[in-house]
């Protein structure tokens, strides 16, 4: 019943039950670009269909969720500001008064609740916690911190995770793509539907894995050496997120963001393929299956397998580090100095 | 569609239906004109969701059919032709003006992305538009325009025993304007901004009122109206109106809205203008520490038992007088603190009553 959504099943099974007795506000929650928007969105056309049962194209109103024309789906965008401040949630509380133009509720949607200004919370919190019963709120943010709490306790919170690799293979499968390339992108894109969707035609998906799998070999004690290795990681990320988000339609503002979100997310999956070669090195010395096929046996098993497992651990705390926003740089030249250190 | 008209008429009919189209719409296809051929009419809609306005008019039928067309440069377009007929043609996605020489070629809108106005304008009463267009001006002097307060910003149509009774308040001021003999089915709130383009888009002699559960709709010889309702309880205004004040003052109009005028000059927003109102009339004196002073006496009726003094806003209060229509104005007063109420012996059926400022 959700379309064009990957992976997410438990969430979108139980959404469907809920627009039988919707609650007045949601909050989705989850790391960028795994589809939450898209998940409320196939959530404000399931409580908008006139029709209970199977959706299907001839849907007018369906349709028009798809092509951003429903007058009771009421988007509250950034266009172009730096934040949701009072003059948006003003008209959020007069439009909510609004008796709906054709459907029974009327459905607010704000992807990046994330930006509302405190003062602007304020002046939602009333109509959110009461609003009028044709109503429903829709808030997407990448965490319930990025909210006011008064906010996110109005709300009830959906947490989404990431969706498995083979979802989001057999999701691009069904986009038409080809299976080595499916398989790619679902490795680069970390979990992210998002990131596997805008890099589906890009050709450095191949390279991007090998050059992430290629630094074990190329590691230095070296401060210095760690570092510039540091700025080249850093320079096969940015293009890549830049190009993930080219065809999107988007203001200059909300392109830095979405380049900036992408390019983390993009770092993410970088170390996490990269912990998987540590991963690897360490399953071939205990006789455990191989993540990765195409490594050379050498360079794996050159690596004491204690070892390897501390790396990968390292990997992943750096990881938590990054999602904290210290300094990438930094992080990454230490990193790659203590990978090194025997 | 494959239309041939004068242009002005046509401009009239696409320049009327605009003023419901925003410069920003929520959707994209809100930018555009709805135009609808039929027989030999032209129906044209326009809509920001809140306000539906649709017109009409006779033309040359070369093609039946349904367009929308982007508003603001249709109409630009026809009105900027030189004087004459103008074809207006919509095929294939494409929409095509054609004057004696110049041809424009637009992109048409989804049509299937329009959203669906109700047509019906069954079950309306019919009034006397321009008494209908004075009440509106009338009690929406009293509507609030503070977005945050949403109910505040409607005006009440509420069915009475001989008529409809409108009513609004923005909590500091409340008016209440009472038109017999208009029968409506139940009662709704309506947008006093939609309300206030009544004259401009189909305002006409006469006009049919009706609420029909999701909009109020006026219509007429010139179009349709319709306005989103708002949903929400209206506050229970009648408790606020007392059955009889023991004091009255009775001057004149043109008189106070005179002396008010030169009160504003010192007074600005919130410095409250002071009546002392005894058996000769009534002191007007307004004081600023920064500014300056003003003070006069107005002449007038005074029947009361004692002497008043009493202070209200002075633009709430001059928003009152000048909404009254006659020559004399009576202001009723219970004391100093409580609400009062502005009427007209000439203009029964309206009062406006508006809470004191404690000095």
């Amino acid at each position: 019943m959700f379309e064009g959504v990957a992976g997410h099943a438990r969430v979108t099974e139980m959404l469907i039950r809920e627009a039988r007795r919707p609650a007045n506000s949601y909050l989705f929650v989850g790391a960028s670009s795994i589809g939450k928007a898209t998940v409320a969105t196939e959530f404000a056309r399931v409580l908008l269909c006139p029709d209970s049962d199977d959706h299907a194209e001839d849907c007018r109103s369906c349709r028009r969720v798809w092509s951003g024309n429903h007058p009771d789906l009421i988007e509250v965008g950034l266009e172009g500001r730096q934040s949701l401040g009072v003059e948006q949630a003003r008209n959020i509380v007069q439009t909510a008064t609004m008796i709906p133009v054709e459907s029974e509720i009327k459905v607010f949607l704000v992807p990046e609740a994330g930006m509302l200004t405190e003062q602007a919370a304020n002046v939602l919190l009333k109509t959110l916690e009461e609003p009028t019963s044709s109503t429903i709120f829709l808030l997407v943010a990448e965490s319930e911190m990025d909210l006011p709490s008064t906010v996110g306790s109005r709300c009830r919170t959906i947490h989404m995770g990431r969706v498995p690799s083979d979802l989001i293979e057999r999701h691009l499968l069904g986009l038409g793509v080809d299976e080595t390339r499916a398989a790619a992108l679902a490795l680069v894109s970390g979990g992210r539907p998002g990131v596997a969707i805008g890099l589906i035609t890009d050709t450095e998906i191949d390279a991007f894995r090998k050059n992430w799998l290629n630094l074990p070999t190329r590691l230095s004690e070296r401060p210095g050496e760690a570092a510039m290795l540091a700025t080249e990681v850093e320079g096969w990320v940015a293009p890549l997120a830049s190009r993930a988000v080219s065809d999107v339609d988007l203001t200059k503002d909300e392109r830095q963001r979405e380049e900036r979100r992408t390019a983390a997310a993009l770092m993410e999956s970088g170390l996490e393929i990269l912990a998987t070669w540590y991963a690897d090195a360490a399953a071939i010395q205990y006789g455990a299956p191989l993540r990765n096929m195409d490594l050379p046996l050498a360079d794996l098993t050159a690596i004491s397998p204690k070892r390897a497992v501390r790396n990968s651990e390292l990997i992943l705390e750096a990881i938590a580090d990054i999602n904290a926003n210290l300094r990438r740089h930094l992080l990454l030249t230490n990193l790659f100095t203590q990978l090194a250190s025997g | 569609m494959r239309i041939r008209a004068e242009r002005d008429d046509l401009g009239d009919v696409f320049s009327r239906a605009n003023r419901a189209v925003g410069t920003r719409s929520a959707l994209p296809v809100l930018q555009g004109l709805k135009c609808e051929v039929t027989g030999s009419s032209l129906r044209v809609t326009g809509t920001d969701l809140e306000m539906t306005v649709q017109t009409q008019t006779e033309v040359e039928t070369l093609e039946e059919g349904a367009a929308v067309i982007p508003g603001k440069i249709l109409e630009q377009a026809v009105r900027k032709m030189p004087a004459g007929q103008v074809t207006i043609g919509a095929e294939d996605g494409d929409v095509e003006i054609l004057g004696s020489g110049p041809r424009f070629s637009l992109k048409q809108l989804g049509l299937d992305d329009f959203p669906e106005i109700s047509e019906s304008t069954v079950g309306g009463t019919e009034v006397d538009g321009e008494a209908l267009a004075g009440a509106i001006a009338q009690v929406t002097t009293a509507a609030s325009t503070d977005a945050a307060r949403p109910i505040l910003t409607g005006v009440l149509f509420e069915s009475t025993e001989d008529g409809v009774r409108l009513v609004s308040t923005d909590s500091y001021r409340l008016a209440v304007r009472d038109l017999p003999g208009v029968g409506i089915e139940g009662s709704g709130l309506i947008p006093a901004r939609g309300l206030r383009e009544l004259p401009r888009t189909v305002g006409s002699s006469k006009v049919q009122v009706s609420l029909d559960g999701r909009e109020g709709v006026f219509s007429s010889d010139r179009g349709a109206l319709r306005l989103r309702m708002i949903e929400g309880t209206f506050p229970k205004y009648q408790s606020l109106l007392p059955d009889s004040y023991p004091n009255q003052l009775v001057v004149d109009r043109d008189g106070l809205l005179e002396a008010l005028g030169r009160v504003a000059l010192v007074a600005e927003d919130h410095i409250p203008v002071r009546l002392k109102i005894n058996a000769g009339g009534v002191e007007i004196a307004v004081s600023r520490q920064d500014v300056g002073a003003e003070k006069e006496f107005l002449a007038g009726e005074y029947s009361g038992s004692e002497e008043l003094e009493i202070a209200f806003n002075p633009r709430y209060l001059a928003d009152g007088v000048s909404a009254i229509t006659g020559d004399a104005v009576r202001l009723q007063l219970i004391d100093g603190l409580k609400p009062s109420v502005l009427d007209s012996a000439d203009d029964p059926g309206f009062l406006y009553l508006l809470m004191p400022v404690r000095i």
